[in-house]
């Protein structure tokens, strides 16, 4: 049991980051096409249409979901305990999942400051 | 000091011991030899199908390759060569690529991970004889004028009933059927495997790169392949009983195929490519004798790959109008996956800077990899790129770029590995000097063929064209590309006189470690793998573990011989890689293979409109899985075993640790992804043709009929749960009534749903919505089915005094799977039921 724990727990862990960025795609995209398919795009406050805000405000919480858990392993990887919680290695990997996430996350939402909506 | 005590087991070692190894892992002979489940003889059956079908498809291209050679030629005919280029892709795709990968899994996993076996033998060798069978049938439609002549990827509307009548475009879809049913069970197997049955240390940090490569290639499977398992099965649906989900002037939509088809397709590419990746990152540091330069960053990459390559599917439909800010997402996407392409060939190329490259034959084919990956890579972001692809849409520049990066990708690291791990199966290696022309016939030939036709797309020579003007100025062109098909030919030719000379399977001498790896495939060892399973401390622990191999082979580490008498192998901690308790593992029989060939006469048969005979198979097949699995469940039938070292481990566990519930939560996943692909395909045709769904809860059945069918679903989880209690105190009676009553309540939950949506005129050949609603209903009776199936299965293991509180593998997994069909169906009964009331 403690076994089966560790590993699911740790490998959550590990991949929180492309999870986080797969949850974030999956909004984005999504909310696009209704967006276009049910003709609401033009929907606007501020100036902005509501396409950019959902892209803004979906990507600030995907950035903001993924520094929560890439911090505290990038700070054990640096001030590793005797007896630490999860290997290095985890840690490591959490960490870099997190910055091919970031990176991915970013790329991704770029467009919609560039190119028109539907 | 005495040396025994730096090892878990002390020499010498009884002289019954490896004779009895021996004894109990030797294959059968005779007729039975087909019944062989050993890894290393599947695996070699598998490579050798899976060639055999490259040969075949090799075949038809060099066919193509002629009718095009000149302009206007009418050596095959549009007819035929519509076939060809159909099967050409489709056996290059389902029936070699990916079996290949999986097939090299299956022979070289356990040995690389010092296990003595994958976890589920016999699954193995059912999913090989299905592909066998049902493969070769496939292939022999051709001969019958009744081969699928779609293409590849099979868009509707031309595939179905309307323009493609008769029964070759079933062939494609049923006939891909065992190809599912085999990369599924090869998900299992692979999961299963690399998570638990690695030699105790190799944590995962420790873990071969190609063992990280083939976890991701199977977690893929797991979520791309159910996407092809729905549209193949919707499209079938179609031209079958007219459901109509793609077409459009009845509320379907032919774009729901090309999203779910390239759901699967375009990770499909990575399916091929990462496990292929792997090898290169195996081969790479043996050559030059280093260890691979940044391994976390490779893995990393791999994994990376992995989950980006999920968010790419729409590059193949730039061409359909989606809306343009979509296409950016997946243009982005794109450009990202190329961050951890990137990184894997900067460590390749920085381990080999790091040492000094032997150009050996396989050394020589990572080299073409790198050369033709890379500039396939390259047109691929030139292909990403929106405005770009647009131009080249549908020409032979996709064809080039799919041809470098998947015969660059997948085939020459294929040809390396066969003649890097030949002597691992084999008496003797292939031959350097064979192996050389080989890889510059291949090489050539390759940039022959394939680099002008980036020029003949430019030029606008679109794709699958079986013939084309003199005027239009592609002759030259196409005449080069044919002599570089045939330079190919002649190269895979030599590899054939090379293989008949030199390779010698199925022989207890092996030629070896000729490499000097590093890492445990190259223990020696026989058809017991080897002879004690070592402690892993380095990732390459050949080179770093002095005298491993002769100790290995001498006894001195864990699980020397076969004290339980039977096969059996070591189950160790996932992260870890601490002993855990020792797998029992069946010998093999007839039943998975009598089992396999029942499932492709099943879907052979289907395709052929034979529909009895066909049922006949498929409930032939069913029984015959049925008493294959009988025997797995063996509870604990001997007292825990000393392994070596003083650790003594239990031969049979339950709960969350056991290797079957393990399959069962692989299964779970596939599952999940199945449906959330149906509950996708739901929601789109919402979204494309809202006018077709009830307004406002109007022509919906009345609420009592959900509230009956959640309800009655929720009393048999229960029934179940309170079995799974009985159970704990042996209340054997109690458990078959609970499980009796299980039954008659969740059929009826789906009887309900069907008579609810039946009794107010829905029918499913109405519209794009009543054929969803009622897919829905038909995948949840399929789960029905299934886990009535295993409730009863239960139920008879339990009246024969199979299952108590102690052996409860059976009961357990019945009972996770029969919890999930409930919450899957209840969420499928909130999305049809509110839906339509909430957002019609």
């Amino acid at each position: 049991m403690a076994a089966a724990l560790h590993f699911v727990t740790n490998t959550l862990r590990m991949l929180s980051g492309v999870l986080i960025w797969g949850a974030h795609f999956g909004v984005v995209y999504i909310f696009t096409a209704l967006a276009c398919a049910r003709r609401f795009q033009d929907l606007s406050w501020l100036g902005i249409d509501i396409v950019s805000w959902t892209v803004a405000i979906a990507t600030v919480m995907a950035i903001a979901g993924i520094l929560v858990i890439l911090l505290p392993a990038w700070r054990n990887l640096y001030h590793r305990s005797p007896q630490p919680a999860t290997p290095a290695f985890i840690d490591w990997m959490t960490v870099a999942f997190g910055g091919l996430a970031l990176l991915a996350i970013v790329l991704e939402a770029l467009p919609v400051m560039l190119v028109p909506i539907c | 000091m005495d040396q025994n005590q730096d090892y878990p087991n002390s020499l010498p070692r009884p002289d019954y011991e490896l004779p009895l190894l021996k004894k109990i892992w030797r294959p059968p002979s005779g007729l039975s030899f087909i019944t062989v489940v050993n890894n290393e003889y599947i695996g070699i059956f598998y490579v050798g199908t899976a060639f055999l079908f490259f040969l075949l498809a090799g075949v038809l291209a060099l066919l193509m390759r002629t009718q095009l050679a000149v302009p206007e030629n009418n050596l095959l005919g549009q007819d035929l060569y519509n076939q060809i280029f159909t099967m050409h892709g489709t056996i290059m795709m389902f029936l070699f690529a990916i079996p290949a990968v999986e097939a090299l899994g299956v022979l070289i996993l356990p040995n690389i991970q010092a296990a003595r076996d994958l976890p589920f033998p016999r699954l193995s060798a059912y999913a090989f004889w299905a592909y066998f069978a049902g493969g070769l049938a496939f292939f022999c439609s051709l001969f019958f004028d009744l081969a699928p002549k779609g293409g590849w990827f099979m868009y509707p509307p031309l595939t179905s009933y309307g323009f493609s009548p008769g029964d070759n475009s079933d062939f494609w879809l049923l006939g891909i059927g065992f190809i599912e049913i085999t990369a599924i069970a090869a998900a299992i197997e692979i999961v299963v495997g690399v998570l638990l049955n690695r030699a105790p240390g190799m944590s995962l940090d420790k873990m071969p790169i190609y063992c990280w490569a083939m976890l991701v290639f199977a977690g893929m499977i797991m979520v791309a392949f159910p996407a092809v398992i729905l549209c193949t099965a919707l499209l079938e649906l179609e031209r079958s009983f007219e459901w109509p989900f793609f077409v459009a002037e009845k509320g379907g939509d032919p774009l729901l195929w090309q999203h779910l088809f390239w759901f699967f397709g375009h990770p499909d590419v990575y399916i091929i490519f990462l496990p292929a990746a792997g090898i290169v990152s195996m081969i790479i540091p043996t050559m030059v004798r280093k260890h691979l330069v940044g391994y976390r960053l490779v893995v990393l990459a791999l994994v990376g790959t992995g989950f980006l390559s999920f968010a790419l599917w729409v590059h193949h439909m730039f061409a359909v109008g989606l809306p343009q800010i979509s296409m950016s997402y997946f243009s982005a996407a794109s450009m990202a996956v190329s961050v951890p392409s990137g990184i894997q060939v900067f460590a390749w190329i920085a381990t080999i800077a790091a040492g000094r490259l032997k150009l050996t034959v396989p050394a020589l084919f990572t080299l073409g990899f790198l050369f033709i990956f890379v500039l396939g890579g390259l047109t691929g972001v030139m292909v990403a790129v929106v405005p770009f692809d647009w131009q080249v849409h549908d020409t032979y520049f996709v064809v080039a770029h799919l041809h470098y990066v998947l015969f660059g990708g997948m085939v020459f690291p294929l040809f390396a590995v066969f003649y890097y791990w030949a002597p691992y199966a084999s008496t003797r290696p292939l031959s350097e000097r064979l192996g050389r022309w080989v890889c510059g016939l291949m090489f050539i030939g390759f940039n022959t063929a394939f680099f002008p036709m980036h020029v003949t797309g430019l030029l606008g020579m679109p794709r699958r064209v079986y013939t084309y003007s003199t005027e239009v100025g592609w002759d030259t062109l196409n005449l080069i590309s044919t002599l570089g098909a045939f330079l190919i030919g002649a190269g895979v030719l030599v590899f054939l006189v090379d293989l008949i000379r030199n390779f010698r399977p199925f022989r207890s001498e092996k030629a070896g470690n000729v490499w000097d790896a590093g890492t445990l495939e190259w223990l020696p060892g026989g058809d017991y793998a080897m002879r004690s399973i070592p402690i892993v401390e380095s990732r390459e622990p050949l080179w770093d573990q002095p005298n491993l191999a002769e100790d290995v082979e001498a006894g001195r580490y864990y699980l020397p011989g076969a004290p339980t008498g039977a096969r059996e192998t070591i189950v160790t901690s996932p992260i870890d890689a601490r002993p855990l308790y020792i797998l029992q593992m069946p010998a093999g029989s007839w039943f998975p293979v009598l089992a396999a060939f029942g499932t492709a006469a099943f879907f052979l048969l289907l395709t052929v409109k034979l529909v009895v005979p066909a049922l006949f198979f498929g409930v032939f097949a069913v029984a015959m899985i049925i008493r294959w699995v009988w025997e797995t469940d063996p509870g604990p039938s001997h007292p825990p075993v000393d392994i070596g070292g003083g650790i003594k481990l239990p031969v049979y566990v339950t709960g969350s640790m056991s290797h079957s519930r393990w399959a069962m939560v692989v299964l779970m996943i596939v599952s999940a992804s199945l449906f959330a692909c149906l509950i996708f395909s739901y929601y789109f045709l919402w979204t494309v043709a809202p006018g077709f769904w009830p307004k406002g809860g109007e022509s919906l059945p009345e609420v009592a009929y959900p509230l009956a069918t959640a309800s009655l679903s929720a009393f048999s989880s229960a029934a179940i749960a309170y079995a799974s209690r009985a159970l704990k105190s042996n209340r054997f009676w109690t458990v078959r009534l609970a499980l009796l009553l299980a039954v008659p309540l969740l059929v009826g939950a789906l009887v309900a749903e069907l008579w609810g949506q039946w009794q107010i005129g829905l029918r499913p050949t109405d519209s794009g919505y009543a054929a969803i609603v009622y897919t829905v209903i038909s995948i949840q009776g399929f789960f029905v089915t299934v886990v009535v199936i295993m409730g009863l299965y239960t139920f008879a293991r339990s009246v024969c005094g199979l299952i108590n509180r102690e052996r409860r593998a059976t009961f357990d997994n019945t009972m996770l799977f029969w919890h999930y069909t409930v919450v899957q169906g209840l969420i499928a009964l909130a999305v049809v039921h509110l839906s339509p009331r909430f957002l019609g």
